[in-house]
């Protein structure tokens, strides 16, 4: 598939439209929204399915094969806040807390993309292995470590106890719900696949209009005072760090001796090229704010939210898999 | 129920993210009452925000308020301004009439 079709199955797809319907809900300032419990309540279910289907797809495959993945992504996780702090440097004059925290956002992952990254996966038959959802899980953190050590904040992180982002809802319940589809395998699967498999588009649906509600709003509020060269920041830093995913993703498909799950389709590649693409908006920040306080929390959020989502979601994802059916579908 | 002139009312605002970090030292300095009020929107020298365009608490500010006896708001006061500070918050601290049961 080129990327014009693949971009065409992903823009028309109703979650897309819906998130697309959501922005300009917030552009033309409508009062729209979601109640927050229900807007939350939705954000757990659509990580409790993602989880369950990536464990219950794992005990289909071996544990040795999700290894060198699992690195790779530590290691990107760590590395891409260092890319991304340096060219800040080169291109804006903001404080150095402010790019350090900047740096953290896009080291570490959101996991609203990955999930519509799966959903772009199934549609366009190109599907990554379950496995990845611990990859996910993995890269939340290691960003965050690296974003203190640039803001030169080692050993003291105001009050933030670096197994924080660990124990962030958010992660508990994917590793969790992981865990119990990796227990309970294909029965466990079948018996939840009503809830699990066949509503997950439709809630994923609603989700993606509450996100467009917020991304635009977050635009609104806060865009006109973004410089130039931090939102240009927000549009290229997925490409380069979805690039070097790419080199990781091509690396890791040639390792001797490694098996044919993870590394060589180009479902698990465009996964990878994904969730080092897109930027925390959820753990980070939160982290951010308490280890390092002197960073504007609206510049990052904004950032990530609403630019760096919003390309990923509508050019991002089907640029993904276009380049990674180019690379690694050839391997 | 008891019923002093010498109390003194305290309204602290601070991110949302930071209220279990005040929570804990209010608790260590002998605090034995105080409220924690969430905050519907607002706006800081950061722009305006409100609960409904955010999905981390990174932006959100609440307000935590607290009467104490003079003895002890006399003693914590110190330590409760240097730790607002330290975490962008704001404080304001005046003598009240206090009646609690």
């Amino acid at each position: 598939m080129e990327f014009g079709s693949i971009a065409l199955a992903t823009f028309a797809s109703p979650p897309v439209l819906f998130f697309i319907l959501g922005l300009a809900a917030a552009f033309i300032r409508s009062d729209l929204k979601f109640p927050e419990a229900f807007a939350k309540g939705l954000s757990l279910f659509l990580i409790m399915a993602i989880g369950f289907k990536g464990g219950a797809e794992m005990a289909r495959a071996s544990l040795g094969d999700i290894v060198p993945v699992l690195l790779a992504g530590i290691v990107l996780s760590a590395s891409l806040p260092v890319l991304s702090f340096g060219l800040l440097r080169v291109t804006t004059a903001l404080p150095r807390v402010d790019m350090a925290a900047i740096a953290a956002h896009y080291g570490s992952i959101s996991i609203v993309t990955f999930i519509a990254a799966t959903d772009a996966a199934r549609l366009l038959d190109l599907p990554g292995d379950g496995a990845m959802v611990a990859v996910a899980a993995a890269m939340e953190a290691p960003a965050i470590l690296t974003g203190l050590l640039l803001a030169g904040a080692a050993g003291r992180t105001g009050g933030l106890k670096l197994v924080e982002p660990l124990t962030n809802g958010s992660i508990v319940l994917l590793l969790g719900a992981f865990v119990i589809g990796w227990v309970s395998g294909d029965a466990g699967m079948t018996a939840v696949s009503p809830l699990f498999v066949d509503a997950f588009r439709g809630v994923l649906c609603l989700f993606l209009l509450d996100m467009g509600l917020i991304a635009g709003r977050g635009l609104v509020e806060h865009g006109r005072r973004m410089k130039p060269g931090v939102v240009l920041h927000g549009l290229y830093m997925p490409l380069l760090s979805a690039g070097v995913a790419l080199g990781v993703a091509a690396l890791i498909g040639l390792t001797p001796g490694n098996g044919a799950l993870i590394g060589l389709t180009p479902g698990n590649g465009a996964l990878l090229m994904t969730l080092a693409a897109s930027a925390s908006y959820i753990a980070v920040p939160a982290a951010m704010r308490l280890a390092l306080p002197d960073a504007k929390p609206a510049m990052s959020l904004t950032l990530s939210l609403g630019i760096t989502f919003p390309f990923n979601l509508l050019l991002g994802i089907p640029l993904y898999f276009t380049l990674a059916q180019l690379v690694l579908g050839a391997a | 129920m008891t019923q002093s002139d010498a109390h003194v009312r305290f309204e602290m605002e601070i991110d949302a993210v930071q209220a279990g970090r005040l929570e804990e030292l209010l608790e260590r300095l002998g605090v034995e009452r105080w409220l924690v009020l969430p905050g519907q929107s607002g706006r800081t020298p950061e722009g305006r925000w409100n609960r409904t365009g955010q999905i981390a608490p990174s932006g959100r500010r609440v307000l935590v308020v607290m009467t104490l006896e003079r003895g002890l708001a006399d003693r914590i006061s110190p330590e409760l301004h240097d730790t607002l500070d330290h975490l962008h918050g704001d404080i304001i601290a005046w003598p009240v009439a206090a009646r609690q049961g």
